[in-house]
């Protein structure tokens, strides 16, 4: 990118402007402050990891040599927290899946249809996002406890599912408009009903799409932390609640709590990473077509 | 036999109606060309006959079935798009065979009919390929072999050389011809290309706004336009058409006047729309000439020469054999009566 500009300035097209910071800085500059910003970033990170390793004793001491041991995640792992890992998993599987079982269709039907007050109809979903999260917490509770849904896996799915839905709809729209009409018109020549079509030809089209959206949908109910406080209690809580459970009158525990924000942190982390291709190109196409 | 009609089939979208009044038929096995300018509702039209365009008005009839409200997987037909519209995630095989599969047929018969289609195409080698990993015009004969590959009753082709460049264009419409030559196919080919048209069609069909201005074979539309839309589309160099009177088995036009033989219905001082061709004029000596064309621009086609200048204060062109010509000569040439098509000042429609 840095040898194009010259070229585009000798040309003389351009109109003159001040060279840009690239130009007038060597290349090491704008490396060593992007690895600045990069450690200033992951510090957090690495702190945590680092600080679930060390033995109880020696928590915050700041040799870099330590013995790393295991003990923090022995701890967990007789507690409560592995019962709440697995709400975690569980709720945020189940939402995502609904989410994208749901939304999708949704989203196809959105963009191909033709029908009246279709763009209002896009509208009104993405206006479920727009109020703050706060504003639905006393209706969501009262609700919940008339429902008999308060500290029920189930009702975490459904409050994890208002939210994922308007986001599976408005990210999978794009990719659907990007794919040609033509491809399903082709295959309705060649014999195929509309879900047939939508099945062998636009699904696995949209694959990229569908990758990033599942797993910016999975992430989003991962990580929330204000809902599961305020839903649940002790039958359904998730880990991110239960690490606030190790601060105690009695003192905060804060081997439990390194090893079990680490453990919170990997599938976000993993999953980032697995499709990480996916995830460029799908936030991307998203944006560019949209 | 004709293998599709069409009855009075309108399209409206809204307020607009694209296609007005449609009644045709399709020969059996012959090759019918829609020809016509963007937006004259020959697209549409196709598009109605595959089902993927809803009927506001008429029937449709593929062989004896009504098929006015039919899927378009339930119509027997095989389609060709402007853009070819391969499944990208398919391989070359993949996407022939799909219609086959997706209706049922074994992976035998499948294989075997891909094969035989592949080579009739020369496809045989990229079968295995996705689409990206073609060139244009191998994208265009796995289109084509998709199509051909399912024994459909009716082939639809949507300007499929349009996306080809010029010479790969002439090479794809030789095959085409070839190809509908050999599987004896009903097809119905739409293009905006008159020698497309001319050169592949059995049948033409010249559309305007809507409405179908002309049926018949390539040289019957050549030679007896039905009215002076169809003279001016087809034909390229395009038909002169000279305003003229008719006075006394005269056409005069300024100080030109052509004798002529009479015309039923025409009247005397009534003023004619005189059409002839740009290779029908002839240049002559000056003694036989019916007037002087001033000549303004010559333009050099290596065979033939094309002369455009002032004839009696109108445009004409003149199509003739290489001669050392200048703009600003004088070329004495005869408009012989022979050729003439006459047309209607108000309506359009032909006289003669």
């Amino acid at each position: 990118m840095a040898a194009e500009i010259p070229s585009a300035r000798t040309a003389g097209t351009a109109p003159v402007r001040r060279p840009g910071w690239r130009e007038r800085h060597p290349l090491w500059v704008g490396d060593l402050a992007t690895l600045v910003l990069v450690l200033l970033v992951l510090f957090p990170f690495f702190w945590l990891i680092q600080v679930s390793l060390r033995p109880k004793e020696d928590l915050f001491g700041t040799a870099l040599l330590f013995t790393p041991t295991l003990e923090n995640y022995a701890a967990l792992w007789k507690g409560n927290f592995p019962f709440s890992f697995i709400n975690s998993i569980v709720a945020s599987t189940a939402a995502t899946v609904l989410a994208m079982l749901l939304g999708v269709p949704a989203a196809y039907a959105l963009s191909r249809g033709r029908f009246r007050s279709g763009g209002q109809i896009s509208l009104w979903i993405l206006v479920t996002r727009m109020a703050p999260p706060v504003a639905f917490t006393i209706p969501l509770f009262i609700s919940f406890r008339w429902l008999d849904l308060h500290d029920t896996r189930i009702g975490l799915v459904i409050v994890y599912l208002t939210f994922s839905l308007a986001l599976v709809i408005w990210m999978m729209k794009p990719f659907f408009d990007a794919i040609p009409r033509e491809l399903e018109e082709a295959a309705a020549i060649d014999g195929c009903t509309t879900w047939q079509t939508f099945l062998t030809v636009t699904l696995p089209l949209a694959g990229p799409g569908l990758a990033a959206t599942a797993v910016i949908c999975f992430i989003q109910s991962w990580n929330d932390f204000f809902f599961a406080l305020i839903l649940t209690r002790t039958q359904a809580s998730t880990a991110p609640v239960a690490i606030v459970g190790f601060i105690q009158y009695v003192g905060w525990e804060w081997g439990r709590m390194a090893a079990a924000g680490t453990l919170v942190m990997m599938p976000v982390v993993l999953f980032s990473i697995f499709v990480r291709k996916y995830l460029v190109k799908g936030l991307a196409a998203g944006s560019i077509k949209g | 036999m004709s293998v599709v009609r069409l009855e009075h089939v309108s399209k409206r979208f809204g307020d607009v109606e694209v296609v007005r009044d449609v009644s045709l038929q399709l020969p059996q096995g012959g090759l019918t060309v829609f020809l016509g300018p963007s937006g004259c509702g020959k697209t549409t039209t196709l598009r109605m006959i595959a089902g993927l365009e809803s009927v506001s008005d008429g029937r449709i009839f593929i062989g004896d079935q009504d098929v006015t409200s039919l899927d378009p997987r339930d119509r027997n037909i095989a389609m060709v798009f402007q853009n070819y519209a391969l499944y990208p995630h398919k391989s070359v095989a993949e996407n022939m065979g799909f219609g086959l599969k997706i209706r049922g047929t074994n992976d035998a018969e499948i294989a075997q009919r891909v094969q035989a289609a592949a080579q009739m195409l020369g496809l045989s080698d990229l079968l295995a390929r996705r689409p990206k990993q073609l060139s244009g015009g191998q994208m265009q004969r796995v289109a084509l072999g998709r199509a051909i590959v399912r024994d459909a009753e009716v082939f639809l082709l949507d300007e499929p050389l349009s996306n080809l460049d010029a010479k790969l264009r002439v090479q794809m419409r030789e095959e085409i011809f070839k190809l509908q030559r050999r599987i004896r196919k009903s097809m119905v080919y739409v293009t905006h290309d008159q020698t497309e048209a001319m050169t592949l069609a059995d049948q033409i069909v010249i559309m305007r706004d809507g409405r179908v201005q002309q049926v018949g074979a390539p040289l019957e539309i050549f030679d007896r336009p039905v009215n002076l839309y169809v003279a001016g589309f087809i034909g390229s160099p395009e038909m002169n058409i000279l305003d003229m009177r008719f006075d006394g088995g005269l056409l005069k036009a300024g100080a030109i006047s052509v004798a002529t033989e009479a015309v039923q219905g025409l009247s005397q001082g009534q003023a004619v729309k005189v059409g002839i061709r740009p290779d029908h004029v002839e240049v002559v000596a000056p003694e036989q000439a019916s007037g002087t064309l001033e000549v303004e621009v010559c333009e050099n086609l290596g065979t033939t020469m094309l002369l455009i200048g002032n004839f009696a204060g109108q445009r004409l062109r003149v199509l003739t054999t290489r001669a050392s010509i200048q703009p600003g000569g004088l070329v004495p040439v005869r408009l012989p009566p022979a050729q003439f098509h006459l047309f209607d000042v108000a309506e359009g429609t032909r006289l003669n």
